[in-house]
């Protein structure tokens, strides 16, 4: 069983997905912000490969791309920050990209030396199943189900996919939200229905009550993103005091203990 | 080949958010292409409002010395001032017919923001135009044009503030507003279908071309030359006439070297990779960061390219040669002063072509240049480079 299936598998509730750009604020500090959000209780991390042109984020995750860019983060330093990470934790690590710098080394390739590095997992945002041409190797991948996306579709994303099913709360691009829609728990309802892949809501996650409205409409996992990201980027002194706030903040929204708050519409 | 797909470049290499609204899109556009009460209105729309067919003028004086003949193909008499029009009322007619009610776009050099205006505005949908900060200030005047129209224009500061952010900004709005909204794709790039549609509405320059030259001179052009920025008039010139023994080059931007950052030659310098959904040949570097650019023409500022051309150049039916800044705005001094026609900076580099191939064809033979816009707007650029 791999990391991302044994993390679903070992019946501790919902998870917490903490995203961080890789090498945001720079790849030194990004060390210790990752360490940071593993310390402070995250289930999985997404680490986003820095990139130029980010049509799928929304401010907060592309000012952080322009950080790490900046501070010379490219794809090689991604890697050897996923196999520093694996000196110290087996947390499962998702590798979230654009599909150019993958295609561009080639994916199969890319794919190796993800595994090799320690990654899990490989979601590239713009690369519907349609275009990707090496599905199986030992990296799960991870496909997005949008709110426009029919229940076909749904059905073969599910097949073509591993992992988890990241669904999208909302239309639109990443960012924090004040309440998810109030359709959100039939969507789960469907892939669910359809798949037997866990199903993690993302996009709009950025507040203990979004993830608490998150795990009561069904999910097993909630990724968050621009919280961590403008965590980052307002506290530029500490930034891994920063997220490990923001982390310790959301698990006690999806928390056993919680007590129920209405759902949002 | 596949739906979508140009040998191997093309693609749908989109956010799924956009997947639902894109496959919409292929099934409307279907379906308007078949529509022959639509046709006869965008047919209408072209002759009437935009003022097609445009002239094919053979230059009185330009090429003379050499003595090849060379031709233009007056897209800057287009209403709005370029051929950005062919595109703009087809495209915003399909999203009327589609019951879409607001129009998104890019911008660079502006032509394409007015020409998405003055379709909005005749047709009665919204506009909004995502602009980089930067064109912005280099096009003031086309930003004011675009607001007389009744668009709202949005700067994006984000990356270098020129098109290929605006592009990522318009693509991000779309996935928000796709329900009611119709992403009005400037240039044959981006996933499928748009460079498809987009070659579809410019096609009529090259088949009049065609037309034109054969009437008028008995015969088609020896050669044919466009500029290419994101190439949606080159790809509208040659695509009638690929299977013609007609020689068929693209201008791509030189800039002022040909380090990374100093040009936007995505086909002569690029290499292969996925820019704004579809794999082409794009300006990045070893890991597939996408590379600044840099063009004195905004128009041509863009490190992708349609990737029908990529596909072209590798067949060898179509050869893309650069032109610098500086042998661009020579070619702009130069049509001005011999024809008393004021081009684009984008058509000055096709010009420019034009010219270096005269030198090396024999006397007698013809070529064609597609003029993609007039240069008023360019106007205190080059002053600002020394008239």
């Amino acid at each position: 069983m791999n990391r991302i299936d044994a993390a679903f598998g070992a019946g501790n509730g919902p998870l917490l997905v903490a995203c961080t750009v890789a090498g945001d604020p720079s790849p030194d500090e990004s060390r210790a912000v990752i360490r940071a959000l593993i310390d402070a209780g995250a289930d999985m991390l997404e680490l986003i490969v820095p990139a130029t042109n980010t049509v799928a984020d929304g401010p907060v995750i592309c000012r952080a791309h322009e950080r790490a860019i900046a501070a010379g983060c490219g794809l090689n330093t991604v890697f050897s920050l996923i196999q520093e990470i694996r000196t110290y934790s087996e947390i499962p690590i998702v590798l979230m990209t654009y599909a150019n710098p993958v295609v561009v080394m080639g994916e199969e390739r890319f794919c190796a030396e993800l595994a090799h590095a320690g990654g899990d997992g490989l979601l590239v945002v713009d690369m519907p199943p349609e275009e990707v041409s090496v599905p199986d190797t030992e990296i799960d991948r991870i496909f997005i189900i949008a709110p426009s996306t029919p229940v076909s579709r749904i059905e073969k994303i599910a097949a073509s996919g591993g992992g988890f099913l990241y669904l999208v709360s909302a239309p639109g691009v990443t960012g924090r939200r004040a309440h998810l829609p109030g359709d959100l728990g039939r969507r789960i309802d469907i892939a669910k229905e359809v798949s037997r892949l866990p199903v993690a809501v993302g996009f709009g996650i950025g507040s203990p009550d979004t993830a608490y409205e998150a795990v009561a409409a069904g999910a097993d996992a909630v990724i968050v993103g621009s919280a961590i990201s403008w965590a980052i980027e307002d506290q530029r002194g500490d930034p891994a005091k920063a997220v490990a706030a923001v982390v310790k903040s959301i698990k006690a929204g999806i928390g056993p203990v919680r007590t129920p708050r209405s759902s949002g519409q | 080949m596949t739906p979508g797909r140009f040998g191997i470049y093309g693609g749908c290499y989109a956010p799924e958010i956009l997947l639902s609204p894109l496959e919409d899109l292929c099934l409307s556009y279907a379906a308007f292409r078949e529509d022959e009460q639509a046709m006869d209105e965008l047919s209408l729309l072209l002759s009437r409002y935009a003022g097609r067919e445009t002239p094919l003028y053979r230059c009185r004086n330009l090429g003379k010395e050499t003595g090849v003949s060379i031709c233009l193909k007056r897209e800057d008499l287009l209403h709005g001032g370029a051929h950005k029009i062919n595109n703009t009322l087809g495209q915003a007619l399909l999203a009327e017919k589609s019951g879409k009610k607001r129009l998104i776009a890019e911008t660079g050099a502006g032509q394409h923001g007015v020409a998405t205006a003055m379709a909005g505005a005749v047709l009665g949908l919204q506009v909004e135009v995502f602009m980089g900060s930067l064109d912005m200030q280099r096009q003031a005047q086309n930003v004011a044009r675009m607001e007389l129209l009744g668009a709202t224009v949005t700067p994006v500061s984000t990356g270098s503030g020129t098109l290929s952010d605006a592009v990522d900004e318009a693509l991000r709005n779309w996935a928000a507003t796709a329900q009611d909204s119709h992403y009005l794709i400037g240039s044959c790039v981006g996933p499928h279908p748009f460079p498809e549609i987009v070659r579809d509405f410019q096609s009529v320059i090259g088949r009049e071309l065609s037309i034109q030259s054969v009437s008028q001179h008995g015969r088609l052009p020896d050669a044919v030359v466009a500029c290419v920025g994101g190439g949606s008039n080159a790809i509208g010139t040659f695509s009638p006439l690929i299977n013609d023994s007609v020689r068929l080059v693209g201008a791509e931007a030189g800039g002022v070297g040909s380090d990374p950052g100093s040009h936007g030659a995505s086909l002569c310098s690029g290499t292969p990779g996925i820019l704004h959904g579809a794999f082409t040949s794009v300006l990045q570097d070893d890991e597939g960061q996408i590379s600044f650019t840099h063009s004195i023409s905004a128009g041509l500022d863009y490190p992708g390219v349609g990737p029908e051309h990529a596909f072209l150049r590798d067949a060898g039916r179509v050869e893309y040669m650069t032109v610098s800044d500086s042998e661009a705005i020579a070619a702009f001094r130069l049509l001005s002063r011999t024809e008393g026609i004021i081009p684009a900076l984008e058509s000055a580099h096709a010009v420019a072509a034009a010219l270096r191939l005269a030198d090396d064809m024999e006397s007698g033979s013809m070529i064609a240049v597609t003029l993609s816009g007039r240069g008023d707007k360019d106007l205190a650029t080059v002053l600002e480079a020394g008239l």
